[in-house]
């Protein structure tokens, strides 16, 4: 893997080391400095092993975090590379027919043997170049009569044995190469995959049928699966396995497919090995092959794969996977984020007097936060280590979750570790700790003396100290002078770093030079405030220092002398105006500039949230301020909700900007946004709520007040269990919006998977139908029905036998009417017979206009020979990895969009010949239609098109219903008993329910690990309540002491903290639930969202409450040994605790 | 509680060769070297003595809040240090109360919750324990201050609520450790009028350690302890008159 969100591995890892050594540079320059103030850091830190063990623990989660998403992608990127080189061998180019530029006859699809002497004698004595070989390969059935078993579609491969050999590709079992010379005659290798379909082994016989005609085979050993012995990585195939092959002589295989002279690829390798070909380092070969097929056009060749182009390939699925997992692990990496957060808020309340105390003394705010800032470290150094380590094990064990997924699918997955993602995750850890304890320590610091040392509480901070619009103007800029600051020491930062790598370049000399100018620019600035009178050198210094830094040396002075007039003024309004000015700016941009989702909606949310602030600045009281605030924004994120409920009227209506915006005539904001909103919003949505529980949730005090008869004796107990947490709203509220973001990230991860796995594996899945039978190319099947009677069949009854006839992108072109002339674009035609219509159930997700129902279009296509019906993916404009469609793909995205569309009109031609077919596209097919039976994918039409036009087509799928209800079982039954009587036909049968359930478990077992790791989070909220109950037993020593007292049990003492504890837990769980399952119910009905798939919102109860109750049951155990120990605090010595 | 005039000559506590030792692992500290003495029913026994003579430690075995090493302590007839833990914090809850000289409010209830909180411990319903938390800060002079948090009180005012706590369950005995140590002179002799009142209208125990000599001496008796021992006892005629 090389690229992260489209940047450099390598320039990220440099990036982070330096950051991690300036951060290293700011703690040994503390060190230097203050050693004092370092040790006292220290000390602080062993002075409680396990309070240290906690705070290590909540410290590492972010990191572990980090390193488990990129451990986990480096290792799928690995596996990926691993299966494409295993597969490819010695195979660099593949140079095949060009089908673009040639057509698509398929019977013309080949290259002649003598554009093959031609490569050999261009190329023969390349020194690039170590190998050249023919392949002729075939889809053909292939039979083991003996086991009647069958593979209607294997690989049928010709190889040539004097060529092949230098692509060290034929290799047995033990991965030793086998000789290409033994295949005389009809001998054959067999791959692994082939053996194990037909139940094959060498001495066994194999049929081949070409054109019904029966070829024998003897197996003399089974090879691996390559790209030269099966089909897959170059031509792929079909199906979740790629049929196995079938390896014979080229000669032998040119006499029986009757393509004398025809060769299908060349394949080319270069100089090198398997995994340092020289393809891999350059396409210097490729630009010679390209060269010499431009030079012979006749040849009608391309280049139509390379290795390199598919290890690239390989690697970004590897990135797609560490993006995906660090998106989903974003929540629990902010999570984490506030758990630092909340350690240092705690620590510092905590210390609070002691510092109060240190200042008193003459500590400064620097000294202090430059304490915090070495204990802080203390921690995180050791713990980012052990975290990055700690996420090698988790990924570790998320790939073993993963391989045992794949399993089945022939995707080998073995762990890797990569030493750079390791660099990363750890300096990303200790940086990102760094900023968050840097933060926490400036704000603890920023205490009042007298208050800290009699440990009085702060005053209320957005309250304006005048309340007038001049003293919030001037609080703004004192807010602006602070931005100001900031930025200049940004620039300065990245000054000095330039400097720094500019020195380094010049060997030391520059070095010295950056180190002077760094010198002047410091000296200059202390200058700048000096009291007393300066002396002649001192002006000389800053005459110097003014002249040189010119710009910045004004701004620098500027803000030095008005530092102390703006630290005088500056105060939360001021902070307020510039989030709303930030906020309205932000909103407009990205509603109407920019049509960024995220600085829209974000910009919105920060300009309500500082309308409350200012309120409460001009002295209104909190609790109406931000509950009126923050039930705004919970409905802002939450819309369409409720109106969802009573109308279908799309999100635009309601959206309140929006319908302003109407109501005055102006433009309407528009604004797209990606995955990153699920993250934006749950913060934001999360962060709302909070603001409302914490500011109301006094009410439970009274109804715990109203009904302490009916509680007894925990009534106690459960009054100051909810007393403290409302009493350090801060806190709570950290610790609630992180319980609360991670039950909710949780909660809308599970109900979208739910919903989406009961859409694919629902009963729509199965179209109406319990078997499906797929019929030979080279045997064909008129009707079901007779040749199972003729064959004896015996299984269970039939209901029904719906036919499709398949004429297959070698045989159809389709044009749309309205599109140019170049639009000629091969399709799949469908052709379906009328008891296929009859059973069908085939829901559409938009309907033409004139067709009310889906039931009207099925009978159009039944009566009327004139329309066509596409699926999903001929109108969604993606390709299956859910990428952009490629040009070379018929699309109707930009066509049909929507419900009630004006009929498409498209011509479906054969190339061969024949009248073109003038169709009305009427409707589209559900995508879950689809999503496990592939093969209803295509134009469908009436049969008699395709008879009339294609001959009756390529080939036919049927699709039976069986009597009555048939349970799984019975289906694989049918399946069986058919493929059994149709054998020697070569056709293959399938549940289709058990198609479905194979694919919704290994669904299933993925959502359960993308699950399981957005649960890390967990562990960070538990470790959060376990640090707060640890240091509420220790802060609270002396209020124990008195509860015990005045008549406190024990048992009433460690109930109130388990209370007090499970309050926290239940209330995040509540809202998590609350809120997770109304943005999912927004998300799944909309059809932005869903691309228009109707999805009938189900909310997965028994799934989410296994996930409600391990997040409380953990935080409850979790809190259950500070609870115990608060119990067991003696009186006494309690009390004369301080 | 309410006793009648006989029960004043009651001895509501019997101390008999209280030992009080603290391991702290590398030395063991005699607290208590064989206390013994008695207090009446109604009496107010002030506690005196240097810093470190035991005085605090005394107070908190005869309450019950710390275990005695060897020694009686008999509560109104029951030796104390033989009860479990339970029967102990039951016992406080209905026969004692408190006052502390930090307060020892709980920061995050209102005066009126501060007071109930002993109520609500021991049973009684919510709605009486609301109306007798009421009563109580009433006669400490505090109802109008009822729905305040400590850290809006001033000094007095939460040592006014520390009393009404005491109170609140009508307890046979007040145990006040340096109840004016941390208030002012004025208010330190308002708190202690308060309590000189508490005591005669409701023949209230009280125990009181003080360092302070003008607060022993509105007390019945004077009890000066040195080393762990009492040293002497004093009994102010004028106090017992007045």
């Amino acid at each position: 893997m090389d690229k992260l969100f489209g940047i450099q591995l390598n320039s990220i890892m440099v990036a982070l080391l330096i950051l991690l050594a300036v951060v290293f540079a700011v703690i040994v320059w503390i060190g230097i400095r203050r050693p004092l103030l370092v040790r006292m850091g220290l000390r602080n830190a062993i002075r409680r092993p396990a309070q240290t063990a906690l705070i290590v623990v909540g410290l590492m989660l972010s990191t572990l975090i980090i390193s488990a998403a990129f451990s986990t992608g480096d290792t799928v990127g690995y596996s990926i590379t691993n299966l494409v080189y295993g597969s490819l061998q010695g195979v660099d180019y593949l140079v095949g027919f060009d089908r673009e530029k040639n057509g698509v006859e398929r019977e013309q699809a080949y290259l002649t043997t003598s554009f093959l002497d031609s490569v050999r004698q261009r190329f023969g004595n390349d020194p690039d170049i170590d190998g050249i070989t023919p392949l002729l390969v075939e889809q053909l059935p292939i039979l083991n009569e003996s086991q009647r078993l069958s593979q209607p579609q294997g690989a049928f491969i010709g190889v040539d044995p004097g060529s092949v050999a230098s692509f060290h590709a034929l290799r047995d079992l033990n991965d030793n190469e086998v000789s290409a010379d033994a295949l005389t005659g009809n001998r054959t290798y067999i791959s692994d995959r082939l053996s194990s379909q037909v139940n094959a082994r060498a001495g066994d016989t194999l049929t081949v049928f070409v054109e019904n005609k029966p070829t024998t085979f003897e197996v003399i050993g089974v090879v691996r699966d390559t790209s030269i012995t099966s089909r897959q990585a170059f031509d792929g195939g079909s199906g979740s396995e790629p049929p196995g092959g079938m390896i014979v002589n080229l000669q032998t295989a040119q006499q029986i497919l009757d393509r004398s002279g025809r060769v299908s690829y060349v394949a080319v390798s270069t100089a090198g090995g398997t995994r340092d070909a020289l393809a891999l380092r350059s396409d210097r070969v490729e630009q010679k092959l390209d060269d010499f097929i431009d030079a012979n056009p006749d040849s009608r060749a391309k280049v139509i794969a390379s290795k390199h182009d598919l290890v690239s390939l390989a690697e970004i699925i590897g990135s797609v996977f560490v993006t995906f997992f660090i998106v989903f692990g974003l929540f629990s990496i902010a999570a984490g984020i506030m758990l630092i957060f909340l350690i240092f808020i705690m620590l510092a309340a905590e210390r609070r007097s002691e510092m109060g105390m240190a200042r008193a003394v003459g500590m400064s705010r620097l000294n202090l936060t430059e304490s915090f800032l070495a204990e802080g470290m203390a921690y995180n150094i050791g713990s980012a280590a052990v975290g990055a380590v700690l996420g090698l094990g988790v990924s570790a064990l998320l790939v073993f979750i993963l391989a045992r997924t794949f399993n089945d699918s022939g995707f080998n997955i073995t762990f890797h570790f990569n030493p750079r993602a390791f660099v990363i995750a750890y300096s990303l850890g200790v940086v990102l700790t760094f900023v968050t304890v840097t933060f926490s320590a400036y704000r603890a610091a920023n205490l009042n003396i007298v208050r800290a040392i009699r440990d009085i509480d702060e005053p209320q901070m957005l309250r304006g100290p005048s309340r007038s619009i001049s003293s919030l103007l001037l609080s703004a800029v004192g807010v602006l002078w602070y931005l100001a600051w900031l930025g200049l020491v940004i620039v300065l930062a990245l000054g000095a770093a330039a400097l720094f790598f500019l020195g380094l370049s010049t060997y030391g000399l520059g070095l010295l030079a950056a180190g002077a100018l760094v010198g002047l620019f410091w000296f200059g600035a202390r200058l700048v405030n000096v009291r007393s009178r300066r002396s002649v050198g001192q002006w000389v210094l800053l005459v110097l220092w003014a002249v040189a830094f010119n710009v910045i040396a004004l701004l620098t002075w500027v803000l030095l002398k008005t530092r102390a007039w703006a630290g005088h003024y500056r105060n939360a309004g001021g902070w307020a105006l510039w989030m709303l000015i930030g906020g309205v700016v932000l909103t407009y941009l990205g509603g109407w500039v920019w049509h960024q989702q995220f600085a829209y909606t974000g910009g919105t949310t920060l300009a309500v949230l500082a309308v409350a602030m200012l309120a409460v600045y001009f002295g209104t009281p909190s609790r109406p301020a931000f509950t009126i605030a923050s039930i705004a924004l919970v409905w802002y994120w939450l819309l369409p909700l409720p109106f969802s409920l009573f109308t279908d009227d799309p999100l635009e209506h309601f959206g309140p900007l929006e319908g302003l915006t109407k109501l005055l005539g102006l433009p309407q904001p528009e604004s797209d946004g990606n995955i990153e909103m699920f993250f934006v919003s749950g913060i934001c949505i999360t962060a709302s709520a909070t603001l409302l529980v914490i500011f109301n949730a006094d009410a439970l005090l009274a109804i715990v007040s109203a009904f302490g008869r009916l509680l007894g004796g925990i009534a106690p107990a459960l009054k100051t269990a909810i007393a403290y947490p409302l009493a350090s709203k801060f806190r709570t509220g950290i610790t609630l919006a992180m319980f609360g973001l991670v039950v909710f990230s949780l909660v809308v991860m599970a109900t979208l998977n739910s919903n989406f796995t009961q859409l694919f594996a629902g009963d729509e899945a199965k179209a109406g139908f319990d078997v499906m039978v797929e019929g030979n190319p080279s045997n064909r099947i008129p009707d079901l029905r007779v040749a199972l009677r003729d064959a004896g069949y015996q299984g269970p009854a039939l209901a029904g036998v719906g036919t499709q006839l398949v004429a297959s992108t070698f045989g159809a072109v389709v044009q749309r009417d309205a599109a140019p002339k170049q639009d000629i674009l091969p399709i799949s035609v469908v052709g379906d017979d009328d008891e296929f219509l009859r059973i069908a159930k085939l829901p559409m997700k938009y309907r033409a206009a004139g067709y009310e129902t889906d039931e009207a279009i099925i009978q159009a296509l039944r009566n009327d020979p004139t329309v066509a019906v596409v699926d999903d993916s001929l109108i969604s404009g993606t390709n299956d990895f859910g990428g952009p469609a490629s040009s070379d793909q018929f699309d109707l995205s930009g066509v049909i969009k929507a419900e009630g569309f004006d009929p498409v009109a498209v011509t479906v031609k054969n190339p061969r010949g024949g009248d073109d077919l003038h169709l009305k596209v009427i409707g589209t097919l559900e995508p879950q239609v689809t999503g496990i039976l592939q093969q209803l994918a295509g134009l469908h039409v009436n049969r008699q098109n395709v008879d009339r036009l294609f001959g009756g087509g390529d080939a036919e799928t049927f699709f039976v219903k069986l009597e009555g209800s048939p349970s799984k079982q019975q289906s694989v039954d049918a399946a069986n008993a058919i493929e059994s009587a149709l054998l020697e036909r070569g056709v293959q049968a399938s549940s289709i329910q058990e198609r479905i359930d194979d694919s919704s478990s290994q669904s299933t077992a993925f959502q359960y690990l993308f699950e399981g790791f957005m649960g890390l989070g967990l562990v960070v909220g538990i470790a959060a309540l376990g640090v707060i109950a640890f240091r509420t037993v220790v802060e609270r020593r002396q209020q124990i002491g008195m509860l015990r007292a005045i008549g406190y049990s024990r048992r009433l003492v460690a109930l109130s903290f388990f209370f007090e504890s499970s309050f926290i837990a239940l209330a995040g769980v509540a809202m998590g639930l609350l809120l997770g399952g109304a943005l999912s119910y927004n998300l799944l009905t909309s059809p932005t969202f869903t691309s228009g798939a109707t999805i009938e919102f189900h909310f997965p109860w028994i799934r989410i409450l296994v996930i409600c109750a391990i997040a409380y049951g953990a935080s409850a155990l979790m809190t259950l040994i500070p609870a115990r120990a608060a119990s067991r605090v003696a009186v006494a010595e309690a009390l004369r605790y301080e | 509680m309410t006793n009648n005039a006989s029960a004043t000559t009651d001895s509501i506590i019997q101390v008999d060769g209280l030992v009080k030792n603290y391991d702290t692992g590398a030395v063991q500290v005699q607290a208590l070297r064989g206390v013994s003495l008695s207090v009446r029913r109604g009496e107010m026994v002030a506690v005196m003595g240097p810093s470190g003579c035991g005085k605090t430690t005394l107070l908190n075995c005869l309450s019950g809040i710390d275990d005695v090493t060897s020694g009686r302590v008999l509560i109104e007839g029951t030796d104390i240090s033989t009860l479990d833990d339970n029967t102990k914090t039951s016992y406080r809850a209905r026969r004692m109360g408190f006052i502390f000289q930090f307060y020892n409010l709980l920061p995050v209830l209102t005066a009126v919750e501060n007071v109930e909180l002993p109520l609500l411990v021991s049973g009684t319903s919510p709605k009486e324990s609301r109306q007798r938390a009421i009563e109580a800060l009433r006669r400490v002079g505090l109802e109008e201050w009822a729905q305040h948090k400590p850290g809006q009180l001033s000094g007095g005012q939460r040592q006014r609520v520390t009393i009404a706590r005491a109170l609140v369950n009508r307890p046979a005995i007040v145990w006040a450790d340096e109840p004016t140590g941390d208030l002012d002179s004025a208010t330190a002799n308002d708190i202690m009028g308060l309590m000189q009142q508490l005591n005669r209208e409701q023949t209230l125990t009280f125990v009181i350690v003080t360092h302070d000599p003008s607060i022993a001496a509105r007390c019945h008796r004077i009890i000066h302890m040195q080393d762990g021992r009492i040293e002497r006892e004093v009994v102010n005629q004028e106090a017992r008159v007045g």
